[in-house]
């Protein structure tokens, strides 16, 4: 069974259809990077699988349970009841774009929030894990300081340690570094580097082809609300064949 | 100033008085205030009519005719409270309406991102709230409900009226009893002021703890 199973996703935000049958599978360990222009529908997509998105036709599947709605054998879709829901989020780690840390805590309290209140684990289990999890992105000296004081590497770092605490067995990471000053980027790349080495499987929305290159297993390309080409990573940045990503290629190495 | 130091013992337990109802009607306002404010922030539809329809009376009316008219109409229902209670039932209601604008704007100016890293990481809408939205919210509302405090102990003076012994009936009694409004009425807004003033220095120092480090 794949760790995620796609089938036929469909979403519109009014009369934008953003998402037009998406088909996609991601097996246990395996590193997927997705490319495309912004508005191409890919974050729709990794929110679609964080329930953080309702989507409109289609089935996603993490472990092979239905996630968001579930369809009977009548083809009858059912929003799954909220407290579902909230479970199967636990299974999946979101890392946003802004970070999206919670402001009013230190970063020991953002990675143990979950563990504590979702997970019901003692705030001294939770504390000491969360404790690994920062030394983990070499972030042990800042345990208990604010968020706000750290860098946007780090506090993207604290981000990574949130979502593992909770133990997910498929992480999705959006534009993690695109709002990450260069020198930053780094940082934040090796995390994720050494987390697709231990086995996590991760879903990659980026625009570093390099990072993509080294690390991702697979690579999607994303045009117009679909899948447009898939395969292994340099394929599609040294020998694009469809059209609109040859042009989306070609936007890349003039700048780099 | 000898009327003022016989006085001062029965007009400061009014200024009591005066506290206690105040403390409880903002008690009171700040609970169902929250509550509304944070429902009606998520559109969920039958708070935010409940919401519009109090924002918009409580704009329109005078507190002093809210409290008339509850005064005097829940007698016509067969509700016999004393006055004390009539005035707590008047303010909080008339407040919990300013409360309930300045959580729902403080709520929904918290980034949409900050909610779905609560949601993301499994939180309940319920622990959402707890533990992310009003810890946030209240960093940009606790100015606006220091103002909002503020104008509901002046408005305690208002049960005067419905004869509720708070500082200013008490105020209007010894001022009539000793004819000498200057010194009574004079000693009343210096309790006045001093209360709210307390009052803005301890929200002052509670916007420093819970302030963020910028």
């Amino acid at each position: 069974m794949p760790k995620l199973r796609i089938r036929g996703l469909r979403k519109s935000f009014g009369d934008l259809e953003v998402l037009r049958g998406v088909d996609l599978e991601v097996e246990s360990g395996e590193v997927l990077a997705i490319i495309g222009a912004s508005g191409s529908g890919k974050s729709t997509m990794l929110r679609c699988i964080n329930i953080l998105e309702d989507y409109d036709h289609g089935t996603i599947e993490v472990d092979g349970e239905p996630v968001g709605y579930t369809v009977d054998t009548n083809g009858n879709r059912r929003k799954r009841r909220e407290r579902e829901n909230e479970l199967l989020r636990t299974r999946v780690g979101m890392v946003f774009q802004s970070f999206n840390l919670f402001p009013h805590l230190r970063a020991i309290e953002n990675v143990t929030l979950g563990p504590i209140h979702v997970k019901g684990e003692s705030r001294a289990d939770a504390t000491a894990r969360g404790r690994e999890l920062l030394a983990k992105v070499g972030l042990e000296k800042k345990t208990h300081e604010h968020v706000a004081n750290l860098s946007g590497g780090q506090q993207q770092r604290v981000a990574i340690a949130r979502a593992l605490a909770m133990n997910p067995s498929l992480m999705l990471f959006d534009e993690v570094t695109s709002a990450l000053d260069p020198e930053l980027v780094g940082e934040v790349l090796q995390v994720m580097r050494s987390l697709a080495e231990e086995g996590m499987t991760m879903l990659v929305v980026t625009h570093e082809m390099h990072f993509a290159r080294d690390v991702a297993d697979r690579m999607v390309f994303f045009a117009d609300g679909t899948i447009v080409e898939e395969g292994v990573p340099r394929d599609l940045i040294d020998r694009p064949r469809d059209e609109r990503l040859q042009r989306f290629m070609r936007r890349f190495s003039a700048i780099s | 100033m000898n009327i003022i130091i016989q006085n001062a013992p029965y007009l400061l337990k009014a200024a009591g008085n005066t506290l206690w109802l105040s403390a409880v009607s903002l008690g009171i306002s700040l609970i169902f205030g929250t509550a509304v404010g944070v429902l009606a922030a998520f559109r969920f539809w039958p708070v935010v009519i409940l919401n519009q329809i109090g924002v918009y009376s409580v704009r329109g009316i005078p507190l002093l005719v809210v409290l008339y008219f509850i005064y005097f109409s829940l007698p016509l229902i067969r509700v016999d409270i004393d006055p004390y209670s009539t005035a707590v039932i008047g303010l909080s209601l008339y407040f919990t309406f300013f409360i309930s604008e300045v959580v729902r704007g403080a709520v929904i100016s918290i980034p949409r991102g900050q909610i779905d890293a609560g949601k993301s990481i499994g939180l309940s809408f319920w622990s959402r709230v707890r533990l992310v939205i009003l810890p946030i919210a209240s960093r940009t509302a606790i100015p606006p409900l220091i103002n909002v405090a503020i104008i509901l102990v002046k408005g305690t003076s208002y049960a005067s009226v419905i004869s509720a012994w708070e500082l200013t009936t008490a105020s209007t009694e010894v001022a009539q009893r000793t004819i000498a409004p200057f010194q009574v009425y004079g000693f009343a807004l210096f309790l006045y002021f001093v209360i709210c003033f307390a009052l803005t220095s301890l929200a002052r120092s509670a916007e420093r703890r819970l302030g963020f480090q910028h």
